[in-house]
């Protein structure tokens, strides 16, 4: 089966201290997988990510390997990591992502239905009103509340875990291909948590998403991924089956990570 | 579902009503007091140290200065509730209201036109800028400004006159023509004057605004959802008008009394040189009747920013009805 995502040295380096931030990492994604990509912070996990989108943060300079070749490339066609190629856009995959501050990444003077509404009628080609329509009908199946139908609420009327929901709607209102999902849960309760995770895992098998999702938290990327990617130091320090990668780490540090899921202790049950 | 919306609303509105009820009747002390606050006796200054004893008695009985001050008080308040008035004009002999009332209209007229220049000139200006951040362009934006702002007004004034109606004959020298194109004609060099004045702090506020929203988290949303650039701009713009939006209200503030260096220039009759006459020749009334009515211009300037500040962003209204003790 053909990769749906290539990734070849994907090299990530700081403009202002010539840091090499993702050191040549190489996976690739096929289509309909969900590949967990984990590690702590600064392991380069999200920048990996950000420059699968083609949207590196700013300061950051995104290389391929020798030769000037693409270091990233979807389904065959050429990639456009770095917002300069042009990418046949006829072949290209849609991808959208969902973001780790839920509340921080919405509008705050714009309703919920309003924004996810506007990338509707971007994005589907969709009338003003129309888009809105359809926009109310997504967030109610997402499992906002009805009432959003009659009354537009701004995001600091919602809760994180509602925010994070509209959040999914308006990646999902760009029909994706490729859902990029980077820590959504982890600025969410526990509880909360669960979820979205739930949520996540129902809305990729009824669209038949393909989906990479970043998390520091072995045990978050374990419910939802069927293969793994441990990072560390912006190298890919292991990778497998989520099965055999937790139940049989070869590398200290996926050990380490796994260690640090917190348990309940026996004596307490 | 829409009552308790409203409710909050009407809090809000009416809260910022009754602020500035409270303002205007605080100004309508500190002018009445004006009068009794200069040093020495106003009618010895309005008449001149030659002045024969009844002369100031006469005078002190026109200004009501031989009452008891609560009675002059509430004299002046009776007055000015009932007819917006704070009594003759002691140089004119007419009506003070009336004298102001004559000259505002081509105050509020450079104001207003100087405003939608700001805004014509400022928002485009600090949008180029922060997209272009450290560019040529903005540092021009940068620096141009600034040197602008290091030439007195006047001098503008005077230079614009030179080049617009002296050699180019586009516009008017000075005066005011009549009809909304005639006044709009006449009022394009002044108000452009005002306006240079103030674009350089609005454009810095805007711009460095512009900067801290670009770098937010939702901007990122906005593009990985793939909006095209002119969608996302919307939202990043509106996000950025606050702080300039309260900034020009303040800057709106000090023009009110202060445009008479300009009107001077442009040989307009404005309030400006209304107030200048006023103080050179002691015209109580007159001076008390200007302040009055530049201050309800001020008023009337701070509600309205806080209404637009309110219909850009819902936590001003919120924030306020709750403060002010509302339903929530």
């Amino acid at each position: 089966m053909t990769a749906l995502i290539r990734v070849r040295d994907l090299t990530v380096t700081a403009r202002a201290t010539g840091a090499t931030l993702v050191d040549g990492v190489s996976f690739d994604v096929e289509p309909g997988e969900t590949v967990g990509i984990v590690g702590e912070s600064g392991s380069g996990k999200s920048l990996t990510l950000r420059a699968i989108l083609g949207m590196p943060p700013a300061g950051v300079a995104v290389a391929g390997g020798k030769g000037g070749a693409a270091p990233v490339t979807f389904d065959g066609g050429a990639g456009d990591a770095d917002g300069t190629g042009d990418a046949p856009q006829a072949r290209a995959p849609r991808m959208a992502m969902i973001f780790q501050d839920p509340v921080a990444s919405l509008d705050p003077l714009c309703g919920v239905v309003r924004q996810v509404a506007e990338v509707i009628r971007y994005r589907q080609g969709a009338s003003r009103r129309e888009s809105r329509a359809r926009a109310a009908d997504l967030l109610v199946s997402l499992g906002l509340p009805e009432s959003l139908r009659g009354r537009d609420r701004y995001p600091d009327q919602l809760s994180g875990g509602q925010c994070q929901r509209v959040g999914l709607a308006m990646a999902l209102a760009v029909r994706p291909d490729i859902l990029l999902c980077d820590e959504p849960t982890t600025a969410l309760d526990v509880t909360v948590q669960r979820r979205i995770l739930d949520l996540l895992a129902d809305r990729r098998d009824r669209l038949g998403l393909t989906m990479l999702f970043v998390t520091h938290n072995l045990g978050v990327a374990a419910h939802l991924c069927s293969r793994l990617i441990v990072m560390e130091h912006g190298h890919i320090v292991e990778t497998g089956p989520t099965a055999r990668v937790v139940g049989d780490p070869h590398h200290p540090y996926t050990r380490r990570l796994i260690d640090a899921i917190a348990h309940i202790p026996e004596a307490t049950r | 579902m829409t009552t308790p919306r409203r409710a909050a609303l009407a809090t809000w509105l009416g809260g910022v009503i009754v602020h500035a009820l409270l303002v205007v009747a605080l100004v309508a002390v500190g002018v009445f007091l004006i009068v009794r606050l200069v040093p020495g006796d106003p009618a010895q200054m309005v008449l001149g140290l030659k002045a024969r004893p009844e002369q100031i008695a006469d005078m002190h009985h026109r200004l009501g200065l031989d009452q008891p001050l609560w009675r002059q008080f509430a004299s002046f308040l009776g007055t000015l509730v009932t007819t917006g008035d704070t009594g003759e004009s002691i140089a004119y002999h007419v009506s003070s209201r009336a004298l102001v009332m004559q000259r505002m209209p081509v105050s509020l007229w450079l104001i207003g036109c100087s405003a939608a220049l700001v805004v014509a000139i400022s928002l485009p200006l600090a949008m180029t800028a922060a997209l272009h951040k450290g560019g040529w362009i903005d540092q021009l934006v940068r620096v141009v400004p600034t040197v602008t702002l290091g030439m007195p007004e006047f001098w503008v004034g005077l230079v614009l006159i030179l080049v617009f109606a002296v050699t180019l004959k586009v516009f008017p020298v000075g005066g005011t023509q009549p009809g909304i194109d005639g006044m709009l004609y006449s009022m394009a060099l002044p108000s452009l004057v005002i306006a240079l004045a103030q674009t350089p702090f609005i454009v810095r506020s805007l711009r460095t605004r512009i900067l801290d929203v670009l770098g937010a988290d939702f901007v990122t949303t906005l593009r990985a959802a793939g909006l095209p650039e002119r969608a996302i701009r919307r939202h990043v713009l509106r996000n950025s008008l606050l702080p300039a939006l309260q900034l020009y209200g303040m800057k709106v503030s000090f023009l009110m009394g202060g445009t008479l260096v300009v009107e001077q220039v442009f040989g307009l009759k404005g309030v400006g040189t209304l107030l200048f006459s006023a103080i050179t020749a002691r015209d109580f009334p007159l001076i008390q009747a200007v302040a009055m009515y530049c201050a309800l211009g001020v008023v009337a300037v701070s509600v309205a920013v806080e209404i637009a500040g309110g219909l850009i962003d819902h936590r001003v209204r919120g924030r306020a009805a709750a403060s002010r003790g509302g339903a929530r």
